[in-house]
């Protein structure tokens, strides 16, 4: 862990992007959120002192509605991981420790499940289901979390015949102890990194959904619902656009830069 | 390879069904009714269209009707089975009196042309852009190539379709802001022109160009320092014969295994570069399909974007097997 621990503190880019997440994540809290306060007269204003990046076309403040989308969707991105990486790790140590025929249906069906075309599945659930936040959520995650799954499993595979693992059978431990308290624990290195892989990907996901209309609803914003809005006033304004695209390519840039960063600590194999 | 092809051939109708299913199952215990918006239908009106569709029919019937659909078996008025050797997906409901097969046929090849320019588009700035990042390592052009791939990555394609279409469109006017004009039409096959094609292609293939653009990148940077190339270093080839004929080949492999995730990226992205450019092909009737609870059109879709997936990535394993001589499928 310590060795873990001294590669990623050296690691430049890794330690930056963090910075970044950590100074947006405070600001997404903190930040000024009064996203729905409209001043019709005052629409599509340049930046001032009032409005720090101007206003949309309903005279919106952008700064407060970019500061809020990204709370939204921050929140999106770690809620769906954490809910794939629940599902993800469960299946994965429970394939992995059950081993011979349990474990080949389970990652043969893992193997299926790659196949069919997740977001479209997503797409007709969001359509055709009331929207919520919490379906969302559950929709992204349970769409995320078949490469969780495999990785723990891989590493499961090769833990489960350590000494420390013996030891606790030779104690009389049950499986279920086994497997939570001494083998899942250890596991945990591999699956931050690939959960800091996931929630770009989540992010990504969500803005697409909210950027057809099917994601995040208006007036919330979210970064999907802030570059759509954008989209249509760009030959006008393209500040709309611009700012919550910027706030945006800077975190997936950094989740992925963070990602690899934790992934070169751990040594993880991704396949 | 004969065997493995048809295999995978043969799975592919047993993938098809679980997702129609799936599908089916999601759609039919959505709350609602593809009647119950906008305009209040009287309730005899409403109960004659449930009843042209099915939908007055207890799930387990319509999921026996719709699959015996699909497996080629249909009746008609008069309660005459007969068999044809296609799936029949049904009437649409949002355009009345059409059937999903034809939309389908009119609108794929449509998506499947897109996509295809996108991956070759993909593939042939991807790959020169690399290897000419390689080759002048270290240099401003290889630092602006791989800042513009770090852009293209970050950036999703609906907002760089917007962008295109500011710039190349509404300020140069060099190509129309959406819409397609056909250059070839024979029934259902229609080819856009390359006019109107080139920036819905754009804008879908970017953020492949700039991945494949690094791989290709960092493959050749790294076969550059085998032993082979300073053997043709020594015979005296040229530094493109070097790059082009011997470090390019070898650094394939990764682009070849990238596509396999990329192209189920270009199934999803057609969705959104359609809406975007107006392109008539099947990801912009889906998203319409999907709000306007068009049922058999959203379950014909899903099938065809499911297909295509398949069929994609089996493509990309044999192009694999065919590029690496190592790797054998029994």
């Amino acid at each position: 862990m310590s060795k873990a621990r001294t590669t990623l503190l050296h690691n430049m880019p890794a330690m930056l992007s963090a910075s970044f997440l950590v100074l947006l994540a405070a600001f997404a809290i903190l930040g000024p959120s009064a996203y729905d306060v409209q001043s019709l007269g005052n629409g599509l204003q340049n930046p001032s002192r009032n409005h720090l990046l101007g206003t949309d076309t309903l005279g919106r403040d952008l700064l407060a509605r970019v500061t809020y989308g990204s709370r939204i969707s921050l929140t999106v991105g770690v809620v769906s991981t954490l809910i794939s990486v629940v599902i993800g790790v469960l299946y994965g140590a429970i394939a992995g420790y059950a081993g011979k025929n349990i474990d080949d249906v389970m990652m043969r069906a893992v193997d299926v499940l790659y196949s069919l075309p997740d977001i479209i599945l997503v797409v007709i659930l969001m359509a055709l289901f009331d929207r919520s936040l919490l379906l969302l959520f559950v929709a992204l995650g349970a769409v995320s979390w078949l490469t969780m799954a495999r990785i723990v499993r891989g590493q499961v595979l090769s833990l489960k015949h350590e000494p420390f693992v013996e030891a606790a059978r030779a104690l009389g431990a049950s499986h279920s102890a086994i497997l939570f308290r001494h083998i899942i624990p250890n596991t945990m290195g591999p699956v931050l990194a690939y959960a800091t892989l996931t929630v770009p990907t989540v992010i990504l996901d969500e803005a697409f959904l909210s950027f057809i209309g099917l994601g995040v609803q208006p007036p919330t914003p979210s970064w999907g619902v802030l570059a759509a809005e954008g989209a249509q006033a760009i030959a006008v304004h393209p500040i709309l656009l611009i700012a919550p695209t910027a706030v945006m390519a800077l975190t997936l840039f950094s989740l992925s830069f963070l990602g690899e960063g934790l992934r070169e600590a751990f040594d993880v194999d991704a396949r | 390879m004969k065997r493995f092809i048809l295999r995978r051939l043969a799975v592919m109708i047993p993938m098809i069904l679980l997702v129609l299913t799936i599908a089916f199952f999601m759609v039919n215990l959505a709350p609602g009714s593809p009647f119950s918006r906008g305009r209040a239908l009287p309730p005899e009106v409403e109960a004659a269209l449930k009843a042209k569709y099915g939908f007055d029919q207890p799930r387990w019937k319509q999921y026996v009707r719709f699959m015996s659909r699909i497996a080629g078996f249909s009746v008609d008025q008069s309660g005459v089975t007969t068999w044809h050797p296609y799936p029949d997906f049904g009437e649409s409901i949002k355009y009345r009196d059409r059937r999903v097969n034809d939309i389908i046929k009119e609108s794929l090849p449509v998506s499947v042309v897109l996509g295809i320019a996108a991956y070759l588009l993909a593939l042939v700035a991807g790959i020169g852009a690399g290897s000419l990042s390689a080759s002048r390592r270290d240099t401003w052009l290889d630092r602006l190539l791989m800042l513009g791939s770090m852009l293209g990555i970050a950036l999703p394609s609906f907002v760089l379709g917007p962008l295109l279409i500011t710039l190349f469109s509404l300020t140069f006017y060099f190509f129309p802001p959406g819409g397609v004009e056909w250059s070839m039409e024979w029934g259902y096959l229609r080819i856009p022109t390359l006019r109107t094609l080139a920036l819905p292609a754009l804008t879908l293939s970017m953020a492949f160009i700039a991945y494949i653009a690094r791989l290709t990148r960092n493959g050749v940077v790294e076969s550059l320092r085998q032993d082979y190339i300073r053997t043709a270093r020594a015979k005296g080839l040229s530094e493109r014969r070097i790059v082009l004929d011997h470090a390019l080949r070898a650094s394939l492999l990764p682009v070849v295994s990238f596509s396999g995730p990329a192209i189920a990226f270009l199934v999803t992205g057609t969705v959104v570069v359609e809406s975007v450019f107006s392109v008539p092909g099947l990801g912009r009737y889906f998203i319409d399909a999907a709000n306007n609870r068009d049922y058999f059109l959203i379950l014909g879709i899903t099938a065809f974007g499911a297909l295509s997936l398949m069929i994609a990535n089996l493509a990309v394993d044999v192009l694999y097997a065919i590029l690496d001589p190592r790797i054998r499928h029994e």
